[in-house]
């Protein structure tokens, strides 16, 4: 937990501590959807799956979605 | 978190969609001779039918996605084949109704969680009706595993105000010997300058686990076909999980994002088919050589926790997306998972994206390769190597079409290589020169259509 508070402090200083963001203007390249987080929600439900079905590890990009007996 | 409202999408994949539906709902012309009564019947009909296709494009935008899974295990391992589709419906005011359908199918061999042995080898199945057979040296595998799967995950998310979003979602599940069904609530509120997001949700999963031949008792004796321990034939778990995300466009070509996830589970937690091998630590004729079987047993509590980490960035070269997720739980796992993609264009119509996830996992603090037969047996146990020590590594390449209308065709191939470690067990007597962690590989690949 001492590190997960750590990387957070981190975070926030990075996010906060100059102007981060853009005037709508310059939108123009974080429209493509490649730059979208969740830009392909199968394919992240695909991969999701196999991991979790691998290895003892779930979640982190959002709530696992469906419950099923593979770990 | 959507940084900007993806432009509009022309909706002929829509129409196709639709146009099925009110085909199914509609149902088909009968008659098996053309007379000029048919003839202006279907005409007509035609007439029904475009008008309906145009009141459903009206009706709502459509987007989606078609995807096909394929997933192979090495040496007859588990093979797994996965189509899904997933359909968006936006409709005024940004409201979108969004369903996701899955079906799994799975074959093959699975290991049954014992040792191998440098003798012939006999389980009982997991029905507790036949027995197998595992020759010397091999891993014991059951290689009448199948598996059917259908999940549903449907949800349904509406703008609050101007700066707040709420989605609300169901989801469910059904194999032959496991049940789930699931409710999620999520609330995003981003800031008036649409560069940052704050996002919290929580769901709740209920399970019911019903394994074939009944629920073993847990830490008992395998016993022979017919004389398996069995109490009862269905168990629950339930799952209670919470999420705080953080977003923000850091430039014009950078993006963060941070997640926090909680998850505490109560309940059945085994694997029903899983056991732990007993060996022979006393007598030197037989030393290393299995004694007996015990069905697994594992905590009834779980609390996971995780901190994920996102990062997309654009160059001149391409968009390097890179991830970090390190995740913990009270039984004793620790993990860390690195991902890299870099998504780049080859053409005006054709992108590749490479990719490498690494993973790394401490072991349960539960889990054994084995149990000498002279200690007293643990309260809990898992032979299961996906509890155990961990390393993976998954190349990846993907191959991105870019159609006409923002439509995209593509293919994404994947090596999937799991090693164990055995640092923590000391192989004695016949143990010694067997292969007891064989590595897992697996061949993956993935078609997926968006509209």
């Amino acid at each position: 937990m001492k590190n997960i508070f750590m990387i957070l402090v981190f975070v926030t200083g990075l996010v906060g501590c100059s102007s981060p963001g853009v005037k709508p203007w310059e939108r123009d390249i974080l429209s493509q959807p490649e730059m979208q987080f969740g830009y392909r929600a199968l394919e992240e439900a695909f991969d999701d799956h196999t991991y979790f079905s691998k290895e003892a590890s779930s979640g982190g990009r959002g709530f696992s979605a469906g419950g099923c007996g593979c770990n | 978190m959507r940084v900007q409202l993806r432009p509009k999408k022309k909706m002929k994949i829509g129409q196709i969609l639709a146009a099925a539906s009110l085909a199914l709902l509609c149902g088909s012309s009968s008659g098996a001779t053309e007379s000029d009564h048919s003839v202006v019947d279907r005409e007509s009909k035609k007439g029904f039918f475009s008008r309906n296709v145009e009141g459903i494009k009206k009706w709502a935008k459509w987007s989606g996605e078609l995807g096909f899974l394929g997933y192979s295990e090495t040496n007859n391992r588990v093979q797994a084949w996965e189509p899904a589709v997933l359909l968006n419906a936006q409709f005024k005011d940004d409201k979108v109704l969004s369903t996701r359908l899955v079906f799994d199918s799975l074959t093959g061999s699975s290991p049954n969680g014992a040792l191998n042995s440098d003798q012939p080898q006999t389980f009982t199945s997991p029905s507790g009706a036949e027995s197998y057979v595992i020759e010397p040296g091999a891993q014991p595998l059951y290689s009448q595993f199948k598996d059917s799967r259908v999940a549903v995950l449907s949800s349904w998310s509406q703008p609050l105000s101007r700066n707040y979003r709420a989605t609300l979602g169901i989801n469910g599940s059904s194999e032959y010997d496991y049940f789930s069904i699931g409710i999620n609530a999520s609330l995003v509120k981003e800031t008036d300058d649409k560069n940052r997001s704050f996002s919290f949700g929580v769901s709740f999963t209920d399970d019911q686990i019903r394994p074939v031949g009944g629920v073993p008792v847990a830490l008992a004796s395998m016993g022979a076909p017919g004389a398996t321990p069995r109490e009862g034939t269905v168990r629950s778990k339930n799952t209670i999980d919470l999420l705080f995300g953080l977003s923000q466009v850091v430039s014009r070509t950078w993006l963060l994002q941070g997640n926090i996830s909680l998850g505490l589970s109560e309940g059945y937690m085994n694997d029903p088919y899983k056991f732990v091998s007993v060996f022979d630590d006393v007598n030197p004729a037989s030393l290393g050589r299995p004694t007996d079987y015990l069905f697994e047993s594992r905590p009834h509590r779980r609390f996971k926790r995780s901190l994920f980490l996102a990062s997309k960035n654009s160059f001149k070269f391409g968009i390097v997306s890179s991830s970090y997720r390190f995740f913990t739980d009270d039984w004793g796992i620790q993990s860390h998972t690195f991902e890299e993609k870099l998504n780049f264009a080859v053409s005006s119509r054709w992108r590749l994206e490479p990719g490498v996830r690494i993973y790394f996992q401490d072991a349960a603090s539960f889990y054994r390769l084995g149990l000498p037969s002279s200690q007293s047996r643990p309260s809990e146990v898992s032979a299961d190597y996906r509890l155990g020590d961990l390393t993976t590594i998954a190349p990846t390449l993907k191959v991105i079409r870019k159609l006409a209308d923002e439509k995209e065709v593509s293919i994404l191939l994947r090596y999937y290589l799991q090693k164990g470690s055995t640092k923590s067990f000391r192989p004695i007597g016949s143990q010694v020169g067997q292969d007891l962690i064989p590595d897992t590989e697996a061949y993956v690949v993935q078609l997926a259509y968006s509209f």
